[in-house]
């Protein structure tokens, strides 16, 4: 197999607070090899976006990266100084982020807010690039281009501020995007218009993308490999189809049984029971112990390893014996 | 038939665009395009459609957070722009919203514990040590929990932060919440959670929800009526199983023909031209530029709403009422 383009290798964070440090993400590794579509999943609060906001270098203030690599195309950025990771961020690796207000400045125009990214991408004049602007908004399918040009933000509808989030995001022609929730604010034929357009980026440009989503039929749409999170965790990791249909953590096999379907109209939907673990409470053993109806003496005080079968792994002391050790 | 809990009489939401216009005539967006509305008590109504088509828009004229360029909202009846103030407060109460963005929606200086317990607090409810139970009581029913009350918004996961939005929306116990993408950020346990908790609240208050969503599979499972809109305009509505094969406008056909899921693959009807614009809405019905059954009547004459019987209603010339019969007799006119 070619070079990955992205690997992370045994990647913990942690957060500081005034009675200690907290391990928020733990023994995080995954690689994004060029082309590929990798979608992650996880229970909310889990880590997906710190994960992402590791690795491009802007964890919050109170974060910090405990031990563990991110190498993008054999450089490690987690040694990297501010300025080196500011000139990979956009260019070499972009994001768009799960809430849009919140890379968006409420106080300048749409039109200004995307001009000022082309602008430091191309060096064009004022007027090229205000063409260039207004014909990536209409790629991204935002309809009354030349007038929401010149709209704030809250003049948009909430799919309308998505879409300028990932026109921004695609401009520096990255080879990797790591996009957190971009289509939950779309509907359904503008949200297909998006995946097509990351195909084509895809097929086109050889661009990467990490999909961060809990909608599993969009990640079924897209994604080549999904990889499943569990309060900092990564508990599974496989190709899309082999994961919906055979499951293996019990934790996965609760989260697709929980998929809303109207087939299941009238009666309560499938939950797991229990709650996500506050960074406080995480302790040694398995971090889906308390939650799971499978669970055995050995989940309670030791780490299940990586298992592997095939290419698709799994970290649950059920499989201890059938697989092989990664 | 019984009052409606509210009901949206030809409402219409119109902004002042920013495209310099010709001749110094302000021009105007029609976000909102004569709506008409009712919710039962008790029910839960799921507005789909386009993004950008004016739902968020129609659920924040329904909590007053914006008022109506012309049009009536009627709650039990009365007219809430005839409401006293002293009306209003107790209504507001009554009526919440969670909104789309929660990271735009929860203010970024205060704690959690501070914003859950505003509502309590606006209307005077409780002393502090009572409101900290209550506010960690409705916590625990989201999900969370009382590690929580001291932490910023920003220092919550983007599901954390929209389940905070909830329990804002549910400690009042009102009579009606317009829900908007109020679950679209969470994993689908999490999310299974809150839906069972949405539908245990009604059965024991009643409660009545307007629901705005793009998840259609949530839709499908949550929601007793649907809503389709389109533009400004709501083209279609009636039971949620409709959905299927009895959606009759081309356009909530195709849109639910694009709905991905996990376990089928579907023929996807694939909408061409333009995406719509609401500054300069087409003459005739608004979708016919796309619509792959247009007639030549669709270019220039608005389709009126069309009873297929009593809950089903659809804005499209496809259909037509056969006079006199009984609004809910009607037969499918044939092209
Ligand atoms: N600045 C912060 N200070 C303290 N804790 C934080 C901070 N930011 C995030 N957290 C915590 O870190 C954990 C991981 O958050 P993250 O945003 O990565 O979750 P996520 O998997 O993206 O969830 P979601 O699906 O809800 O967006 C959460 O439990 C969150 O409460
Ligand atoms: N304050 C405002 N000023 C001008 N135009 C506005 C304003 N608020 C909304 N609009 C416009 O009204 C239309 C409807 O917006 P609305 O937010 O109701 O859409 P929506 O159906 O909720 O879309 P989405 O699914 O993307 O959230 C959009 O064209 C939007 O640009
Ligand atoms: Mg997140
Ligand atoms: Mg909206």
């Amino acid at each position: 197999m070619s070079q990955p383009l992205l690997s992370v290798q045994n990647l913990d964070v942690s957060f500081t607070f005034q009675d200690g440090d907290y391990a928020a993400l733990k023994n995080i590794s995954f690689s994004v090899y060029p082309k590929e579509i990798v979608g992650i999943v996880g229970e909310s609060g889990c880590g997906k976006s710190l994960t992402s906001h590791a690795i491009l270098g802007m964890l919050p203030t109170n974060a910090m990266i405990k031990k563990g690599s991110i190498q993008y195309r054999g450089t490690d950025l987690v040694s990297l100084t501010n300025e080196e990771w500011q000139s990979i961020r956009g260019s070499a690796i972009s994001m768009i982020f799960q809430e849009p207000m919140t890379s968006l400045n409420p106080l300048l125009t749409i039109g200004r807010q995307i001009s000022e990214v082309l602008k430091k991408h191309t060096g064009f004049c004022n007027k090229e690039i205000k063409e260039m602007t207004i014909a990536l908004m209409k790629e991204v399918g935002l309809p009354r281009a030349e007038e929401l040009y010149r709209a704030y933000p809250h003049q948009l509808s909430g799919g309308m501020r998505q879409r300028v989030v990932i026109a921004i995001a695609l401009i520096g022609e990255a080879d990797l995007v790591i996009a957190d929730e971009p289509t939950t604010a779309l509907d359904v034929t503008i949200q297909l218009q998006i995946l097509e357009l990351f195909r084509k980026l895809k097929q086109t440009r050889n661009t990467s993308l990490v999909f961060i989503s809990h909608d599993w039929g969009v990640i079924r749409k897209v994604c080549d490999r999904v990889i499943v999170m569990y309060a900092g965790h990564i508990v599974e990791e496989g190709p899309i189809e082999e994961i919906l249909q055979h499951p293996k953590h019990p934790y996965t096999q609760g989260l697709i049984q929980s998929i809303p379907d109207y087939k299941k109209r009238g009666e309560p939907l499938h939950t797991i029971p229990g709650r996500v673990p506050a960074l406080r409470e995480r302790r040694g053993g398995c971090p889906f112990v308390d939650r799971c109806s499978l669970r055995m003496d050995i989940c309670q005080t030791t780490y299940p390893e990586g298992k592997k079968h095939g290419n698709h792994q799994v970290k649950c002391h059920l499989y201890a014996q059938e697989a092989i050790n990664i | 038939m019984s009052t409606p809990l509210l009901e949206l009489d030809k409402v219409q939401k119109h902004y002042k665009s920013n495209r310099s216009s010709f001749l110094g005539k302000p021009s105007y967006v029609k976000a909102v395009n004569s709506v008409s509305l009712r919710l039962f008590e008790g029910e839960t109504l799921g507005l789909v459609g386009e993004s950008g088509s004016g739902k968020s828009t129609t659920g924040q004229i329904i909590a007053q957070l914006i008022s109506q360029t012309s049009g009536t909202v009627f709650y039990k009846g009365s007219d809430v722009t005839t409401f006293t103030n002293k009306q209003m407060k107790a209504w507001r109460k009554k009526v919440q919203i969670v909104f789309q963005d929660p990271y735009a929606s929860l203010n970024p200086k205060k704690k959690i514990e501070w914003i859950v317990s505003e509502p309590l607090v606006i209307h005077r409810i409780r002393t502090k040590v009572e409101r900290r139970e209550k506010v960690v009581e409705v916590l625990e029913d989201v999900g969370l929990d009382a590690s929580y009350l001291h932490r910023y918004p920003h220092e919550l996961s983007g599901g954390q932060r929209q389940r905070v939005a909830i329990a804002t929306a549910i400690i009042l116990n009102p009579e009606f919440i317009v829900i908007d993408e109020g679950v679209s950020a969470l994993d689908v346990s999490v999310q299974a959670q809150i839906l069972n908790l949405l539908k245990q609240l009604q059965n024991k208050y009643k409660l009545t929800y307007l629901f705005i969503s793009h998840d259609l599979n949530v839709i499908q499972y949550f929601c007793d009526r649907i809503a389709v809109m389109y533009l400004g305009e709501i083209v279609e509505q009636g039971r949620t199983d409709l959905i299927g094969s009895n959606l009759k406008h081309p356009y909530a056909q195709a849109l639910f023909s694009a709905n991905p899921t996990v376990d089928e693959n579907k023929t996807q009807i694939v909408l061409g031209g333009e995406v719509p614009n609401s500054g300069t809405p087409p003459a005739g019905c608004p979708f016919h530029p796309r619509c792959a059954k247009a007639m030549e009547t669709c270019s220039s004459f608005k389709p009126s709403d069309v009873h297929l019987n009593q809950t089903h209603v659809v804005r499209c010339h496809l259909y037509k009422t056969i006079e006199g019969n009984s609004k809910d007799t009607i037969e499918e006119a044939i092209r």
